[in-house]
C-alpha cells in the first residue's frame, strides 16, 4: 500500500468532510475562473485591436466612447449626426470638386451607418451594400471587402445583398433564428410575407415596454441572411440607409436637426416662418418637398401621435423607373449616424483622425480600438481586479477549511497516526501523508472549480449571445488559470502543513497507551 | 535476532518535576529465534521495555543491541530517531494488547498496512497467507467492526507478521481474549513466528501461557528501577 492509496483511504473513511472541504475549494476556484474569463473575454471583445476598420467617424461632440459603443457593439444611442456631405467626401473614388476635402489618400473604403429605426427590439442598421462586399450596382466590389474583423468578411448565408436604394434588406444570424425570419417569397403578397417572416415593417426608434410602439409604413423585403459572424452584428437587420430617409418621419427630424444645429429651437419656429428659417440656413425652401414641410408644421403644431401617424401617411418618397428610392428629402439634408473607415494604412488612420481633430470640424473622428482599450483599462480592469480580489480571499477563506478540516481530522486520527509511526512510519512520511490529503483536496476541489467555472462562462455565453450578439471562448483555459491552479493546490498544501506538524509532532507512545 | 540490553535506564519526568525510575536493567538477553515470556505485575515497565526495544521510546542511558547473523549488532537507543521507525518498520512486528487496527481498512487492508514501511514491496499473496494462517481467509474483506475481538486480534498478529519481521513484540496480546481465544491466539503467534524465523518477546500475566513458552522472565527480578538507595 502506497502513500496515495493509504491518503485516498483515509479521505474515504472520512468522504462527507472531504467532500464538504472541496466543495469550498472549487466555489472559490469557480469564482476566481469566472472572473479571469470575464477579465480576458472582457478585453478581447472590448479592448480588441482587430475591428476591420481603422476609423469611426461620428458626430463632432459626440463621445468617442458612445460612438464606438454604437457603432461597434449597437449598444447604447447614437451620440448625433454626421452631414452625408463628409459621407460623400470621404468614399469619393474621383476628383474632388472645388472646395472640397480630398480623402482618396487615405480612405481605401467608407461604409456609411445609420441607426434610429428597430423591429422587435433588433436594431435596423442603415448601410449601403459595401458593407457585404458589393457596390450600388450590385456587383461584387474589386479588391478587399470590407471586414467586420481584421480577415474576417461579412458571408451570405442565403440570399443575396440589398439593392442600394430598395426596400429591402439582410439581417444577421441570430435574428433570423430568434424572430423566425426568412427570405422574401416573390410568390407571396407583400402582407403574406410580412406575416410569414419575409418582410417586416420598421418601428420608430426602440421604444421602451410601456410605449406605443410607432410603426412606419414601408415594408423591407429580407432579400439575405448573413452567416454567423459571433458579433454584435448577428442580431442586427441591414437596410440600404437610402430607404430611411423615405421615411416622412425622418425627413421632419432631419428638418428639425438643420434647425438644432444652427442653435434653433424647433418648436419655436412657427409653420409660416419655417421656408425664411431655411433660406437663412442656406437650404433652399424651394427643394424641400411638401410632405416634409406639412411634417414639419403638423409635429410642431400639434405633435401628437395620432397627428405623427397622418404625417406618416404622406408619401416621402418616390420609385424611378427601375423602381428605386428617390427620397424627398434634398440630399443636402441627409445625416447619417457614422461612417466606418478602412484606412490605406496606420498613418493614413492617423493622418484621418488628425484632420477631423484639428482641421474638419464637421464631424469627429475616433480610433476604436484605442477608445476601447482606454474604456477597458478605466473601468473594466478595474471592476474585475477588484472581484479577483474577492475570488482570492474566497479562496483564502477555502483554504482555511482545509486547515480546519484536515486539523480536525488529525485530532481525531491521532491514535491511527500513532499506530502508523509504531508500524515503522516517519515523523516525515505522516508529514508527507497529511499534505498530500490537503494538496488533493485543492488540486481536485480546484480542477472541479475550474471546469464549473468554465461551465459558468459557458452559460454567460449563450445568455450574451442573446443580449448583445457576442460570445465569449469559455473553452480556452489560460496560463492565469493554470496558474490560480497551481496556488490554489500550493495553498491548500501550506493549509496542510498545520495538522500535519500537529501530526509530525504526535508521541507514539502516549498515543497507544492513552487508547 | 538476539537482543543484548545493558545498563539501561528510562526514568519519566511526573507533573510534579520529580524524576520517576521506570527501567534500571543492567542485564538482559535474548537469542535468534527464542521465544521468552516477560511477566511482571502492572507498572512494572513491561510495556515502557518493550517501546524501548522497539524504538518507539529512546533510553535515558545504557544500549539494547540488536544484532542479526553476521552483522555488526544495531545500538537502537542510540540511532535518530528516524533510523529507529525505519529499523522497526523493516525488523520489528509488535502486537499491541488491544488490536490497534485501522477502523477504515478491511482485514487485508489492515496486512498489507504492515508491509507499507518496511521499504519491501506489497506482497498481497502473502498477507493472504498470513491471513489463512490465523483462519480468517473468508474474513480479507471485512473492516474490523464486522470482525469479533478475538478476530480482530487475529488480524493484528497477521499484520505484526506481515513484513516478515526478526522480532516480535507482543504486548499483553491475549489480554482481551477468552481463555480459548487466547490458546489459539497465543499458538498462532509462535507458529508465525516460528514460520517466519522471528524471535519473539511476549508479555503476559498468565503463567500458563508463560510456561509454553521457552523461557519465562520475570522484570521484577531484572528491574531495579526504585529498588536502589
Amino acid at each position: 500500500m502506497n502513500l496515495l492509496q493509504l491518503v485516498l483511504k483515509q479521505m474515504r473513511q472520512r468522504a462527507l468532510g472531504t467532500w464538504l472541504t472541496m466543495l469550498s475549494v472549487l466555489l472559490g476556484m469557480a469564482l476566481a475562473c469566472s472572473i479571469l474569463i470575464l477579465q480576458r473575454e472582457g478585453q478581447s471583445m472590448f479592448a480588441q485591436t482587430d475591428y476591420g476598420y481603422d476609423v469611426l467617424i461620428g458626430p463632432p461632440k459626440g463621445s468617442p466612447l458612445q460612438l464606438t459603443l454604437n457603432t461597434v457593439y449597437h449598444l447604447d444611442v447614437s451620440p448625433g449626426v454626421v452631414p452625408y456631405v463628409v459621407y460623400e467626401d470621404l468614399s469619393r473614388k474621383g476628383p474632388p470638386g472645388p472646395g472640397r476635402a480630398d480623402f482618396r489618400p487615405f480612405v481605401k473604403q467608407a461604409v456609411p451607418f445609420m441607426v434610429g429605426d428597430s423591429f422587435e427590439g433588433r436594431r435596423i442598421v442603415g448601410t449601403s451594400p459595401r458593407m457585404f462586399g458589393f457596390d450600388d450596382a450590385g456587383q461584387r466590389v474589386t479588391g478587399e471587402a470590407f471586414m467586420y474583423r481584421a480577415g474576417k468578411k461579412y458571408e451570405l448565408a442565403a440570399g443575396r445583398a440589398f439593392g442600394a436604394k430598395k426596400f429591402e434588406a439582410v439581417i444577421g444570424s441570430e435574428i433570423a433564428a430568434a424572430l423566425h425570419l426568412r427570405l422574401y417569397d416573390d410568390k407571396l403578397t407583400e402582407e403574406q410575407n410580412e406575416a410569414q417572416g419575409g418582410a417586416f415593417r420598421a418601428t420608430h426608434g426602440m421604444p421602451g415596454p410601456n410605449e406605443t410602439p410607432d410603426i412606419h409604413k414601408p415594408r423591407w423585403h429580407i432579400v439575405g441572411i448573413l452567416q454567423p459572424t459571433h458579433t454584435a452584428n448577428d442580431r442586427v437587420l441591414f437596410v440600404p440607409f437610402i430607404s430611411l430617409y423615405a421615411i416622412a418621419e425622418h425627413e421632419g427630424g432631419m428638418i428639425d436637426q438643420a434647425l438644432l444645429r444652427a442653435r434653433i429651437n424647433p418648436a419655436t419656429v412657427k409653420p409660416e416662418q419655417l421656408d425664411g428659417v431655411l433660406a437663412s440656413l442656406g437650404i433652399d425652401p424651394g427643394k424641400v418637398p411638401a410632405s416634409v414641410k406639412n411634417k414639419f408644421k403638423l409635429v410642431a403644431t400639434q405633435p401628437t401621435a395620432g397627428d405623427a401617424h397622418e404625417a406618416h401617411d404622406e408619401q416621402a418618397y418616390d420609385l424611378d423607373a427601375q423602381g428605386d428610392i428617390v427620397p424627398h428629402l434634398p440630399k443636402e439634408e441627409w445625416s447619417l449616424s457614422a461612417v466606418m473607415i478602412q484606412a490605406r494604412g496606420p498613418f493614413q488612420a492617423e493622418q484621418l483622425l488628425y484632420n477631423f481633430k484639428l482641421i474638419d470640424d464637421r464631424a469627429a473622428a475616433v480610433n476604436p480600438a484605442s477608445v476601447m482599450r482606454d474604456f477597458f483599462s478605466t473601468f473594466l480592469s478595474g471592476t474585475t481586479t477588484v472581484l479577483l480580489v474577492i475570488s482570492l480571499l474566497v479562496t483564502v477563506v477555502a483554504g482555511v477549511g482545509i486547515l480546519v478540516s484536515i486539523y480536525n481530522s488529525v485530532s481525531a486520527r491521532m491514535k491511527e497516526i500513532a499506530i502508523l509511526r509504531a508500524l515503522g512510519a516517519t515523523r516525515k512520511r505522516v508529514l508527507t501523508l497529511i499534505c498530500i490529503e490537503a494538496g488533493l483536496i485543492g488540486l481536485v476541489g480546484g480542477l472541479a472549480g475550474l471546469m464549473v467555472g468554465h461551465a459558468m462562462a459557458a452559460v454567460a455565453s449563450v445568455y450574451m449571445n442573446r443580449l448583445m450578439g457576442q460570445t465569449i471562448n469559455w473553452s480556452l483555459i489560460d496560463t492565469r488559470e493554470w496558474k490560480y491552479l497551481a496556488g490554489v493546490v500550493i495553498l491548500a498544501v501550506l493549509a496542510g502543513l498545520v495538522p500535519a506538524l500537529k501530526a509530525y509532532r504526535t508521541s507514539v507512545a502516549a498515543n497507544l497507551v492513552a487508547s | 535476532m538476539a537482543i543484548e540490553i545493558k545498563q539501561l535506564i528510562k526514568q519519566y519526568r511526573g507533573p510534579d518535576g520529580s524524576v520517576v525510575p521506570v527501567i534500571d536493567i543492567s542485564d538482559l538477553t535474548l537469542a535468534d529465534g527464542e521465544q521468552v515470556a516477560l511477566m511482571g505485575t502492572s507498572g512494572s515497565g513491561k510495556t515502557t521495555l518493550l517501546h524501548l526495544i522497539a524504538g518507539i521510546l529512546s533510553p535515558d542511558s545504557g544500549h539494547i543491541y540488536i544484532s542479526e547473523g553476521l552483522d555488526a549488532p544495531v545500538d537502537i537507543g542510540q540511532l535518530p530517531e528516524a533510523a529507529r521507525d525505519v529499523f522497526r518498520g523493516r525488523n520489528i512486528g509488535y502486537i499491541f494488547q488491544t488490536h490497534h487496527l485501522l477502523p477504515g481498512f478491511t482485514a487485508l487492508e489492515n496486512v498489507l498496512l504492515g508491509m507499507s514501511f518496511g521499504g519491501k514491496p506489497s506482497d498481497p499473496a502473502w498477507a493472504k497467507h498470513l491471513l489463512k494462517e490465523v483462519g480468517l481467509s473468508d474474513r480479507l474483506h471485512y473492516k474490523p467492526a464486522r470482525l469479533s475481538i478475538g478476530q480482530q486480534q487475529r488480524v493484528a498478529v497477521a499484520r505484526a507478521l506481515a513484513n516478515r519481521p526478526k522480532l516480535v513484540l507482543a504486548d499483553e496480546p491475549t489480554g482481551a481474549l477468552d481463555s480459548a481465544n487466547a490458546q489459539q491466539v497465543l499458538e498462532l503467534i509462535r507458529a508465525l513466528c516460528r514460520e517466519v524465523g522471528a524471535a519473539l518477546l511476549l508479555v503476559t500475566h498468565d503463567r500458563d501461557i508463560a510456561a509454553k513458552l521457552s523461557r519465562a522472565l520475570v522484570l521484577s527480578e531484572l528491574n531495579l528501577a526504585g529498588k536502589k538507595p
